[in-house]
This record gives structure tokens, C-alpha cells and sequence, in this order.
């Protein structure tokens, strides 16, 4: 009974820490109570590392985060009223995507509830941040503690430390609810940015869609959410801030929740942080002539740059960058490894990369028209990230330290999920775009100049408020391109 | 060929493929599997591993294929029972310590037996 009592604590202190904000952003109060887990991660991770730079405990410095996020939502509400909400993201919507989802958020009562990641890393760098600064500053220096990687980033650490400072005891079941409330969190918004893509295709479709878009998240880890891991966690916010960025129009006119989500996956795992810095890039570049608005894209990169450089003047290693790592570079047999890489990325992810990628070539000549008229940004930058994020993935095993046979057994089922993600989503939404009756009133298919204007005009089908404002609709015809 | 019937047989094979996709990740498999995560799930139901407790069942359980017979496991706080519970060499034993200087009691942890027997860990207060 206490047990129960301490993980439905643990589980509702990480939902109210960012119901406030989450709120106060979105406007619905069921989508608030989905995503509020990826708030409190935010605001968890902030106040650990004010908490190791300035020195205290997290008993004082997670109540003034949260003092100051609850401000802040003050100041909007009242500045602005009841937010617009977000469009797709009625109850029926929310609901549709959370509740079969519930069914697997309920293996965390059952899954094995301690797998070295989750205890040695994940945890462990939690129940340290849990004891204040002090104590948590000597373990990221600590020769000891080098197996535990303290460079990690903390969005899944930090929520946990959160939780344990004030429901005592250790608990690893409570980390493990923690850590799974955070990781559906991010798997729910996967789900919701597919939705809030293809929000001008029928809902039913759309619903589908984004189902089908979080399928992968157990394709290889059947407990990678429930068990504690943070790749799930950091691969789903990366991917529904990168769809709601580039397939979603003028997201720099609601630019909330895909910062949240991709500052949550720059916070999530150091493969996250480059991932996310790869996304700036082609964002920067996608939006050249409008740099100024698309120059937010970086906050997510600055917030993962200031716990890197924050860990490396705590004294934590990187085993990547590790001491030696120039000097083996020439001796490094490229041919070799790089046969092996690509046997074993084939082996994981062929069969889904390879149908998705031709779906997406052929549709994008075929079905480009409709694609427009249903107003989806074309995913051909979608694929730019896939290749740059292969790219530095197959870098990262080219050059490692370790084993190679031991480091892509041990680790590339887990880190190729954010491409899975990404293939899927990709097309399951060419899908939803074969599979809809096109608007009645936008005949954009046969005029596509029109396609977009006509498809804003149209009233929404389920009485949303549009995501752009109209002032930025000039915009959004230039951001689909 | 006309252009609908492209178009037609395009969306068509979208779809498809769409299913294919989304169904590989559904269906179980010996890596994974939606599908896998369930069932075992429901398998797991039957003996739920938060119904076990003890910290020294816990390492049994997650480090019997990671810690040879005979280890010495040094637990910093035995009622911290997620973070400083670890394995650490005898060489390592002095920076141990000191890390454990700063928590409120400190344990010795004697592991014995093997992966057919199971373990035996015996834990003593060290000061």
C-alpha cells in the first residue's frame, strides 16, 4: 500500500510540476495533463542545473523553478486570456491517441523493472542530484563513477531526482513510473504532431495516422518505455518537434510545444543534442529568408550546449571524446567497420527505410498536388535529417573506442529509433494524404497556387482555432515549399 | 498510361505499404514487437517483479549475468536502494570510501555462489 501510495504521488507530482505551463501554452486541459510530464522535465532539469552551478539542494531550487513557471503562466493567462488551443487536440483527439496507449503504459507494472541503463545511469545520476549539489558535483569527477557517464544529459534524471527529493526512500519503482509518465509523455506528442499535421485530412484518418506513427517505440525495446531507458524519451520529442517544424507550416507562429519537445530531446541524450543540432541546421537553411523568426530553432541547441559545457567543468568524460580519440582516428580500418555498420543498420532498419523511402519518392511526384492541398509541408527535409542523423550515427561507430561488435549489439537497436520514427511517420502520412477525400472546397489539386489559401479558408472541420495567425499565412505558402 | 490510373495505383500502394510498415513494428518478433511487449507483459503479470523486495534481491536479479561468484559488491548506503549500490573492484575500494565518507552509513557486501545456485550476499556495517 505505501508502494502504491509513493509511485501515484510520484506519478501526480510530475503532472502538476507542469500542468500550469502546459496549460497556460496548449489551452485544453486534457492535452495540458498529457504533455505537463515534458514540462516538468524541462523545469526539473533547469532547476538541477541551477542547482549545480549555484550550490543547494533541489528541495529549494525545484520549488522556485516551478514558482517561476507558474509566473510566468500567470502572466500569459492574464495577458492573454484563455489561450487558443492548439487545432486537432480536442478531447476526442487526446483520447484517442492516450487511451490505447494506456495499455502499454500499464507494462510498467509488469516490465523488468531493472536493466543496467535505467539503474546505473538513468537513476542512479537521479538519487544523486536527490542528495543536493555537493554530493552530485564529486560523482561527475569521480574515476569511480566514469561507467555511469555523468555527461549524460538530464531530462529523464533530473525528473526522477525531482520526485525523489521530496517522496523518500530510493524507490526504484518509483523512478521506474517517473521515467515511464515522461517517456508516454513524449510518445503521446509523436501521435499529436502527426495529428496536428494532417489535421486538414478527415480526423478518422488523421487519428490512424498518428497510431500508427508510434508503433516503432516497441518495435525492438518491448520495455523501453516501461524500463526505464531514456531513448524513447529523447527520439519521440525529437520527432514531433521536428514534424510539427518542418511538415506543420508557420510553426514559428505557435512555437510552444515544439521547442518544449525539442529542448526536451537536446536535454534527453547526448545523440539527442546532435540530432537536434542537425535540425537547426536544416531549418536555418529551409528558412533562410526568414532567419530572424526561424532563429529560435536554436534555443533547444543552446539548452543542450550549457549542459555540455556545464558537465565537462564538473569533470565528466564523454567516452566518445575520451582522451585519445585524435591519435586512433588514422588507425581506424574504415572499410571494415563500415561493412560491418551497414550489415547491421540493414539488419534493424531496411524494412522500414527503404518501403518509406520510396513511398516518399514516388508520392512526392505523384501526389504532390495532394499533398498541398491538405496543406503538409513536403517532407523532403524530413529525409535531410534522416540521412544527416544516419550519417552522424555511422561517424559515431566508425570511430569508437570500444568494441565495435559489443558497441552495435549493445546499443544501435535503441538508437536508431528516432529513424524509425521518422520512416514511419513519413509514411503513414502519405497514407492519410492517398487514403482523404480531398476538400470539397479546395479544388487545390487542379489549381495547387491555391492549394494553401484555399485550404486556411475553409472552416475547420472540428471548430479548431487555425494554428497560424492570419497575419502569417503569407508566410506559411513559403514554409510548405 | 494515364495519369489517374498512376495516381490511383500510387495512392494504392501508399496504403499498402503504409500497413507493411506500421505492422512490422506491430507484430512480435524475437527482438521487440508491440505486440511481444504485451503478451510478455501479461506473463510477467503473474509473478510482478514490485511485488519482490530487498535491495539484495534486486541485485541478484539485474547483475547474475554481470557479477562473477565471488565479487565484492560495496553498497555506500544500503537505504539509498537506487543509486549507491554498485559494483566496484578491490582496487577501487579506497576511492569508494571516500565517496562514501559523505553518506550516513556504509556497507560491505560480501557476494558468494554462482549463477546455478544463485548468489549468497552477506552485508556488513563497516563503521
Amino acid at each position: 500500500v505505501s508502494r502504491a501510495v509513493d509511485v501515484t504521488l510520484a506519478v501526480l507530482l510530475v503532472i502538476v510540476t507542469g500542468l500550469p505551463l502546459a496549460y497556460a501554452l496548449f489551452g485544453r486541459l486534457l492535452l495540458a495533463v498529457v504533455l505537463a510530464p515534458l514540462v516538468a522535465a524541462l523545469t526539473a532539469s533547469g532547476a538541477t542545473m541551477a542547482m549545480l552551478v549555484f550550490g543547494g539542494s533541489l528541495r529549494w531550487w525545484l520549488p522556485i523553478a516551478f514558482l517561476i513557471q507558474a509566473a510566468i503562466s500567470l502572466v500569459l493567462l492574464r495577458k492573454r486570456g484563455r489561450p487558443a488551443p492548439l487545432p486537432s487536440t480536442k478531447s476526442a483527439d487526446v483520447l484517442w491517441i492516450a487511451l490505447p496507449v494506456l495499455p502499454l503504459a500499464g507494462l510498467v507494472l509488469t516490465s523488468p523493472g531493472r536493466q543496467w541503463d535505467s539503474v546505473m545511469i538513468w537513476w542512479l545520476h537521479g538519487a544523486a542530484f536527490a542528495r543536493g549539489a555537493d554530493f552530485a558535483r564529486g560523482l561527475f569527477s569521480s574515476p569511480d563513477f566514469f561507467f555511469s557517464h555523468f555527461d549524460y544529459p538530464p531530462a529523464m534524471s533530473a525528473t526522477v531526482g525531482g520526485v525523489l527529493t521530496f517522496v523518500p526512500g530510493f524507490d526504484l519503482y518509483v523512478a521506474q513510473f517517473v521515467s515511464s509518465a515522461v517517456t508516454l509523455s513524449a510518445v503521446c506528442a509523436v501521435a499529436l504532431a502527426v495529428r496536428l499535421a494532417t489535421q486538414n485530412v478527415s480526423p478518422t484518418v488523421s487519428r490512424i495516422a498518428a497510431l500508427g506513427a508510434i508503433t516503432p517505440v516497441w518495435m525492438y525495446n518491448p520495455f523501453g518505455v516501461s524500463g526505464g531507458y531514456s531513448d524513447a524519451l529523447w527520439a519521440c520529442s525529437f520527432v514531433g518537434g521536428l514534424l510539427i517544424v518542418l511538415l506543420g507550416g508557420n510553426w514559428t507562429a505557435r512555437p510552444a510545444l515544439p521547442l518544449i519537445l525539442l529542448s526536451v530531446a537536446a536535454l534527453g541524450k547526448n545523440e539527442g543534442f546532435i540530432a537536434i543540432v542537425i535540425l537547426a541546421l536544416v531549418v536555418s537553411i529551409k528558412q533562410r529568408r526568414e532567419l530572424r523568426r526561424a532563429a529560435m530553432i536554436w534555443i533547444p541547441v543552446a539548452a543542450g550546449l550549457c549542459w555540455s559545457i556545464m558537465a565537462r567543468t564538473l569533470g565528466a568524460e564523454s567516452d566518445f571524446l575520451a582522451p585519445g580519440f585524435a591519435e586512433r582516428l588514422p588507425a581506424i580500418p574504415v572499410m571494415n567497420r563500415m561493412r560491418q555498420i551497414a550489415s547491421e543498420m540493414w539488419d534493424v532498419g531496411a524494412a522500414v527505410w527503404i518501403p518509406a523511402f520510396a513511398v516518399a519518392v514516388v508520392c512526392g511526384f505523384v501526389l504532390r498536388e495532394r499533398r498541398r492541398a491538405f496543406t503538409i509541408g513536403t517532407d523532403a527535409w524530413l529525409w535531410i535529417v534522416f540521412a544527416g542523423y544516419l550519417a552522424a550515427l555511422t561517424g559515431t561507430y566508425l570511430t569508437t573506442a570500444n568494441d565495435l561488435t559489443w558497441h552495435l549489439a549493445t546499443s544501435l537497436d535503441r538508437v536508431v529509433l528516432p529513424l524509425l520514427l521518422l520512416a514511419t511517420a513519413s509514411v503513414v502520412i502519405w497514407a492519410a494524404i492517398a487514403v482523404a477525400a480531398l476538400p470539397r472546397t479546395s479544388p487545390a489539386v487542379e489549381v495547387p497556387a491555391q492549394a494553401s489559401k484555399s485550404a486556411r479558408s475553409k472552416p475547420s472541420t472540428d471548430g479548431d482555432t487555425p494554428m497560424e495567425s492570419p497575419e502569417l499565412a503569407a508566410q506559411d505558402t513559403r514554409a510548405l515549399r | 498510361v494515364p495519369r489517374a490510373i498512376i495516381t490511383k495505383v500510387t495512392r494504392f500502394a501508399a496504403v499498402v505499404v503504409a500497413i507493411a510498415v506500421v505492422w512490422q513494428a506491430v507484430q512480435s518478433n524475437p527482438q521487440g514487437g508491440v505486440s511481444l511487449a504485451v503478451s510478455q507483459g501479461v506473463e510477467n503479470f503473474k509473478h510482478p517483479h514490485w511485488q519482490r523486495e530487498e535491495v539484495v534481491d534486486g541485485l541478484r536479479e539485474a547483475y547474475a549475468a554481470q557479477i562473477p561468484a565471488g565479487s565484492r559488491v560495496f553498497v555506500i548506503n544500503l537505504s539509498d536502494r537506487i543509486a549507491f549500490l554498485f559494483l566496484a573492484q578491490t582496487s577501487v575500494l579506497a576511492q569508494t570510501q571516500l565517496v562514501s565518507d559523505r553518506s550516513a552509513a556504509d556497507y560491505e557486501v560480501e557476494l558468494m555462489g554462482d549463477l546455478e545456485t544463485g548468489f549468497k550476499i552477506q552485508v556488513r556495517q563497516l563503521r
